[in-house]
This record gives structure tokens, sequence and C-alpha cells, in this order.
């Protein structure tokens, strides 16, 4: 097994283990943000389990679980989550609606795109993350190694494509920015706002250093599945791993009780 | 005699049951022996900081949370901009991928 495929198996478990603490919070508190983090991290951990699945074997199924929930929503559901948090205003739950509608939205239009899954393609020999996409190969440039190509027309014109699993132009591909963009501006932001109003306000030193730490794992998911999108699908798994390790240690670390203020007495006057 | 005793007596409560009091005080005046208290002049909110030992205050010179920390936060900040913009080039069809 190369280090591609135990990757996943570690993320996952972790992953697991973050979803069950953050959900038994959820039961005991019944406090919104908890239900989105948990929701959000069970996403996650189900990404990863796929991943971990298709670096051994082809599951159609599976591979819808990987992008819709591992790919398009998790971030997105997670940042809610901290939106939760930080807001207590209305108009939130009306952000859920959206946020629900456009959820199943997206798992309308990965249902559709399943029949036409170019499955001959795949391959346990790469990363799902480095042959998930149909790519235009542009004029002038060469495909690279062991990269499958067709002729398509695409858009009016025939066009040359490096073969991927899901085919080109699929609209479930342009949902996802926008839960990641939704993602980044709740989960990261959030976090980094947090960290700076306990680190302006000179309090609870735990709770600056968990939300770095949150941000921090935030961030690097982020920047491992935009390499993704350009193609650079390598570094998805370590960047996952790190992300959820750098995700719990900042939960955990954020969420430590507070000891008490320890006043200090002055000396009482000598006469 | 008695109102001495009164007196102690009174002082020894506060003391004892005022947990803002601190060790009575005694003194000699022209009167004889007096017992007074010192009010509590440590109120937590008045204190100094540097008399604060609290572990859910940061520390004041602390390497980390006075350079790591907001170093880190303006990084994360830069990056946090830098990925949305992307994600914004992807749907408006200005970045191929």
């Amino acid at each position: 097994m190369s280090i591609n495929q135990i990757l996943p198996f570690f993320s996952t478990a972790i992953m697991l283990g973050f979803t069950i603490y953050v959900l038994q919070r959820f039961f005991i508190r019944r406090a919104p943000h908890f239900l989105f983090w948990g929701l959000g991290l069970a996403m996650f951990g189900a990404g990863s389990f796929a991943e971990a699945y298709l670096s051994l074997a082809w599951s159609p199924w599976v591979f819808f679980v990987w992008y819709l929930f591992g790919a398009a929503l998790n971030a997105a559901w997670i940042g809610h989550g901290t939106l939760y948090l930080l807001v207590r205003k209305r108009w939130v739950h009306v952000v859920t609606g959206v946020l629900v509608i456009g959820s199943l939205f997206a798992g309308f239009l990965m249902l559709q795109v399943m029949p036409k899954l170019d499955a001959a393609v795949f391959t346990t020999s790469k990363p799902v993350s480095e042959q998930y996409g149909t790519k235009v190969l542009e004029a002038g440039t060469t495909a690279p190694a062991g990269a499958q190509t067709a002729t398509t027309t695409y858009r009016g014109e025939q066009v040359t494509v490096i073969r991927g699993l899901l085919p080109l132009g699929s609209p479930v591909r342009l949902t996802t920015p926008f839960f990641n963009i939704y993602g980044l501006l709740t989960l990261v932001g959030g976090a980094i706002w947090s960290a700076f109003l306990f680190w302006r306000k000179r309090v609870l030193p735990n709770r600056v250093i968990g939300n770095v730490l949150i941000a921090a794992g935030a961030l690097f998911i982020g920047s491992a599945s935009t390499l993704t999108r350009l193609g650079y699908g390598q570094f998805l798994y370590l960047g996952e791993l790190v992300s959820a390790i750098l995700m719990f240690a900042g939960f955990r670390f954020a969420a430590r009780p507070q000891p008490e203020e320890i006043p200090q007495t002055a000396p009482a006057a000598a006469d | 005699m008695t109102y001495i005793i009164r007196r102690f007596t009174y002082s020894m409560s506060l003391v004892i049951f005022n947990k803002n009091l601190r060790k009575p005080m005694l003194t000699h005046s022209r009167s004889g022996l007096k017992i007074s208290t010192i009010e509590n002049q440590l109120k937590s909110a008045d204190m100094p900081d540097h008399q604060k030992t609290s572990k859910s205050h940061i520390p004041e010179s602390s390497m980390l949370f006075e350079k790591i920390v907001p170093a880190l936060l303006f990084f994360m900040g830069i990056v946090t901009v830098t990925l949305i913009l992307f994600a914004a080039g992807v749907l408006l069809g200005i970045i191929h991928f």
C-alpha cells in the first residue's frame, strides 16, 4: 500500500472521533452550532472514507459520497456552525434554509451526472483527486504521461480533453466554489475573528490558540482543495490529515474549561 | 471594659464573616488598645495587572501572543482572501481548470 492509500484511513479515524465528540456535546447542550459542526465533520469523515475506499476499488456511489460530501458540502456545513456560534440573529435561520436547499440541489445535480461517469478511466494507481475532473487540453500543450485523452465537442467547438470521471462541464462542479467560499468566510473567517477578539482583550489564551489551530486546519484543507483543482491532487490526502489533526486539537483547546480568576493579595500594611 | 469586648467582638465578626476583610490590625492610641480592621482594598478589578495570577489572561510578555499569534492571524487572513478570490475567479470563468 502506498502512502496515499494509508493517509485517508488515518483521516477517517480522526474525523470519526472528532464527529462523535462534537455530536455528544450537541446532545448534552442542544446548541445548534454543535449540530452543524457535527454534520459537517461527518461529511468530512465520509469524504475521507470514500477516498480510502477509492484508493482500493471503484464504486460509483462511493465516488458520489466523495465528491458531494468531501469536495462540495463539508466546509460550508462546518462553517455554518461557526455562524450560529458567532451570530445570534434570526437571519441565520434563513441562511440555514438556503444552505439546505443548496445542498439538496447539489445532490440532485450529482445524481444527474451519475449515469455519465467515465468509469473506464478510473485506476487505483492514482488518487481519485487526480482523476475526477475532465479538463480541456490547451492548444500547444501535451497531456501528462499516462493520461487518457479524447476529442469531443464542447460549447460548439472540437476540443481535446484529458479524460476524467466527471464529464466536461458538469453543473455540479460549478456549485463547489459557492460552498467553498461560504465555508472559507464562516469557518476560517469566524475562527480568525474569534481569535483576534480574545487576543485583543488579552483574555482566554486557550481560545486564542484553539481558534488559530482551527483556522490553520481549515486553511490547510482549503489550500489542498485549491491545488487539487489546479491539477495537483497528490497533496489532498496529506492536507486532509493535517487539517483533521489541527481542527480537532484546536477544538479541544478552545473547549477547555477556564480556571477561576485568582487575585493575589497585597501584603497587609504594617504599622 | 464592656465597650472593648463589644468592639473586639464586632471587629472579629467582620473578619470572620466578611471575606473581603483581611487581617485585623492592632494599633495603640491615646485611649488604649484599639482594634481596627483593614478594609479590603484588593478588589480584583482594581488590582494592578502584575498582581494578577489568573490563568484566563494572556501573559504580558509572551513571545507567542505578542509576535507569533498576530503574525499568524494576519497571514491566515491573507491566505483566506486569496482562496476566496480564486474560488470567485473560478465561478466567474476568469480562472479555468
